[in-house]
């Protein structure tokens, strides 16, 4: 599976596809965005089959970049993996189409439970 | 929203809050922290990451100030080796996004009355050498807090005003 990792950090997305690695993951393609303008590109280009994207980012920020791709009718997986998680947050996430919603600061554990079931 | 907590209820919260992170993040202790407060003035270090938390009726702009080496052991931590020769902007990478956990969970937990309505901005860093500081609110509500981490200072501080 192709795993589009979105955060405006490189050191988050390199914590993400090492923690995504360390939960057992490592055979997947991990692919980067640095917000949800440049992941607009990405997916077009590599269609892939799995979104982990930061909330808070410049340009485009996570909620848009879900909201805007299931207004253009692609339902393509999509999950959070951000350090604001109030309970508003989580239903606004869940009401767009996301599956979870992954806090930071994370661990193993929390990738393995919110992932196993789509990424084996 | 800030406005109502009283000074002592946020810097400890702003403690749980570095604490938790740094260890859950990082595996480091924090040691005791120390509250500052008084008109706001500037405080040391060499990287400072500020956020600003928008609520209806207030504004906080929350930093966080490191000196260097705490911000490579910062990024050491993270990573489990040390920084590479001209990684300098990864390191303060490591320290804005370290700052983001920080300020996002701290937001989470004061915002749990008043859900939807307070938003966070994205991590702007300020480096010493690179830019000239940038200038924050001299009349406002301040304190900071000082942190012991592995023999390094690290401080979160806090300027709120009333929209």
């Amino acid at each position: 599976m192709k795993v589009l990792i979105i955060d405006d950090s490189k050191v988050m997305r390199q914590i993400v596809m090492r923690t995504l690695r360390q939960s057992g993951f490592d055979s997947h393609q991990f692919v980067e965005a640095g917000d949800g303008m440049e992941a607009q590109s990405i997916i077009n280009a590599v269609s892939p089959d799995l979104i982990l994207s930061d909330w808070n980012m410049p340009e485009m920020n996570g909620i848009e970049l879900l909201t805007t791709l299931r207004s253009q009718g692609n339902a393509i997986r999509f999950g959070f993996v951000t350090s604001e998680t109030t309970p508003a947050m989580r239903q606004e996430a869940k009401d767009a189409g996301a599956l979870f919603m992954i806090a930071k600061p994370f661990t193993v554990e929390s990738f393995k439970e919110a992932l196993s079931s789509i990424l084996g | 929203m800030f406005l109502d907590i009283p000074t002592k209820e946020l810097s400890n919260q702003l403690a749980n809050t570095v604490t938790m992170v740094f260890g859950s993040m990082i595996g480091v202790q924090v040691g005791p922290s120390e509250l500052i407060e008084g008109k706001p003035r500037s405080i040391p270090g060499d990287v400072m990451a500020i956020i600003t938390v928008s609520a209806p009726d207030s504004t906080a702009i929350v930093t966080l100030q490191c000196d260097a080496p705490l911000a490579k052991a910062i990024y050491t931590g993270m990573f489990g080796e040390a920084p590479a020769a001209g990684s300098e902007d990864d390191v303060y990478d490591a320290v804005a996004e370290m700052a983001n956990v920080i300020v996002g969970n701290f937001k989470s937990t004061l915002n749990k009355t008043n859900q939807g309505l307070v938003r966070m901005s994205v991590s702007t860093l300020i480096i010493a050498g690179r830019q000239i500081p940038t200038p924050l609110p001299a009349q406002a509500r301040w304190f900071a807090v000082k942190f012991v981490i592995e023999n390094c200072h690290l401080y979160g501080s806090m300027f709120i005003t009333m929209n």
